[in-house]
């Protein structure tokens, strides 16, 4: 039984609303998975516990006394127990909503004036190394060489706009309310918090966008109701010059298997290049790229800052060259990294 | 929950004759979870505490009203509801929202025990640690289910939302303590990694 699905039937347990049929599979996922059954006893459990508070009395003479100055007229009411929400689209709401629309508008003007202005932009670009680099809003983007992102200093409070050439990996944060556009070549991408991968050299005939997870929409910049919805594991074509185009349907996408797509992403794999970085944030990134795990045993080094590249390095040499720089101790146990102070 | 001996019906039609008797045990039964209640609206404890004693007052001085209640413990909630939100739209200053946060604890807790066995007071902690950490609404309805015992009916009711926002509201609950449990546990998060992987690996031949 898929997690998601178990824990709906626990819910519905809980609040007694589960029919016989499903509390009979809820039963049976709980025998047959260890897991399951922790999470179910113990969460059942803390259902069962009660809040112990000790008797209102003090409040029950206190609310007598209440009411005896209430009969004898003296006592103020001072809250209303009447459900008045309707009764509140007055004009005061009227004008509440008035100046909000007026802000936005003169907001939408500044922004617009803002975003016209070149040096209000961050610029980061490659020559003969990649590079990994974290947003403000969390999304991680990995450069590949010979590749530039431009993106807008307020990145993240009102939009999110990145400018690429070349290309680059991006693992996108979710933020409904503040969608992400990547502006390529001759194709604009909406996101929606998803990761892929974008190809767009100069030197290729074409864009290539592959999607790893999540949901994307392409659209053309030069006809915008020309667009299309890449799921995962497809990969979109999309021609640099008019004349290699096909009519007017010339986004081509091809499906293409999990060894291909592990394949167009390798290249974020192969090269850690860190700056500045902390340990506990470069060890997430080693994660993944020696299919490790690191646990750190002290909030000091945790925060520690270092700067490198390791590209053919065994994970031994990476942390004996960690230890150069830093002391530090670490074992390695099967797959399993400890470093302490 | 402390039940009161009699249904709560009953209660409502005994104080509707004038029995003080009857109120004392509505009072004691309900004060307590009521107060709980307002305080989840109103971070002022002295606010919450004179919106739920106000109430009682009513109660009892239009007593003879209480009769067309069809479900008296539904319309209590509501009424402290009502008060509760009303009290927040008339002060405009919205001095509630400075407040200092509820207590937090447990959150060392999270991180020092590894390995130990854990006693069922501390994994309590945990999980009411879990529950803080809930958007406002979610947390309102996770304790009408939970400490109050009402069915998600009633508590869409009393919020006036639908049945099933409730029932997803506490679904996502409950879906933050499991999560909260998984990392108590020591329930690997590599494993998770590993099946969502899996999953994924699925997904993908599924669309082939």
């Amino acid at each position: 039984m898929e997690k998601k699905y178990f824990l709906k039937l626990l819910s519905q347990k809980l609040a007694n609303t589960i029919s016989d049929a499903d509390h009979e599979q809820l039963k049976q996922a709980i025998e047959q998975n260890g897991h399951y059954k922790q999470l179910s006893d113990q969460i059942i459990q803390y259902f069962k516990t009660e809040k112990k508070t000790i008797p209102a009395e003090n409040q029950l003479e206190r609310t007598w006394a209440m009411i005896s100055k209430a009969e004898r007229g003296a006592y103020e009411y001072s809250f209303n127990f009447e459900d008045r929400s309707n009764l509140s689209l007055s004009y005061a709401y009227f004008f509440k909503i008035a100046s909000v629309l007026t802000l936005f508008i003169v907001l939408g003007f500044l922004s617009y004036y803002w975003s016209n202005q070149k040096n209000g932009f961050n610029h980061i670009y490659t020559t003969n190394q990649k590079m990994f680099k974290v947003l403000d809003d969390g999304t991680k983007i990995w450069l590949n060489k010979q590749s530039s992102v431009r993106y807008s200093k307020t990145f993240g409070k009102k939009k999110r706009e990145i400018f690429l050439e070349g290309e680059a990996y991006f693992d996108v944060v979710k933020n409904k309310a503040v969608p992400l556009f990547i502006h390529v070549g001759n194709i604009d991408i909406e996101v929606k918090g998803t990761a892929f991968n974008v190809n767009a050299y100069k030197e290729n005939s074409s864009i290539q966008v592959s999607l790893v997870r999540g949901l994307i929409q392409v659209t053309d910049k030069a006809d915008t109701a020309h667009k299309i919805l890449l799921k995962p594991s497809e990969k979109l074509i999309f021609p640099l010059k008019k004349t290699d185009r096909i009519g007017n349907n010339d986004f081509v996408v091809a499906i293409i298997g999990p060894k291909l797509l592990l394949k167009e992403t390798k290249w974020t794999a192969d090269t850690l290049l860190f700056n500045k970085e902390m340990l506990k944030v470069l060890a997430l990134r080693m994660e993944k790229k020696y299919d490790v795990k690191i646990e750190i045993k002290s909030e000091q080094l945790k925060e520690k800052r270092f700067s490198g590249t390791f590209t053919s390095e065994t994970i031994e040499q990476a942390l004996e060259a960690l230890k150069i720089s830093y002391p530090l101790n670490y074992t390695i146990n099967n797959r399993l990294v400890v470093i302490k102070d | 929950m402390p039940e009161p001996n009699k249904p709560i019906a009953a209660l409502f039609k005994e104080i509707q004759e004038g029995s003080s008797s009857a109120f004392d045990i509505l009072f004691l039964a309900y004060y307590n979870k009521l107060l709980a209640f307002a305080q989840q609206y109103i971070k002022q404890p002295q606010v919450a505490e004179e919106i739920t004693s106000e109430m009682f007052v009513k109660i009892w001085l239009k007593r003879n009203t209480l009769s067309h209640i069809i479900n008296p413990e539904v319309y209590l909630f509501i009424a402290i509801k009502n008060a509760c939100l009303n009290h927040i739209r008339n002060d405009k200053k919205h001095h509630q929202h400075i407040v200092a946060e509820e207590e937090t604890g447990h959150a060392d807790v999270l991180i020092n025990d590894q390995g130990t066995v854990m006693e069922g007071r501390e994994l309590r902690g945990i999980l009411d640690q879990a529950i803080t950490t809930l958007p406002e609404q979610r947390k309102i309805i996770f304790k009408l289910i939970k400490e109050d015992g009402f069915k998600c009916k009633e508590a869409a009711e009393i919020l006036g939302i639908s049945v099933r926002t409730v029932e997803s509201q506490l679904y996502k609950a409950i879906k933050t303590l499991a999560e909260a449990l998984s990392g108590y546990l020591g329930y690997h998060p590599q494993k998770q990694n590993l099946k969502k992987k899996k999953r994924y690996t699925l997904f993908i031949i599924f669309f082939l």
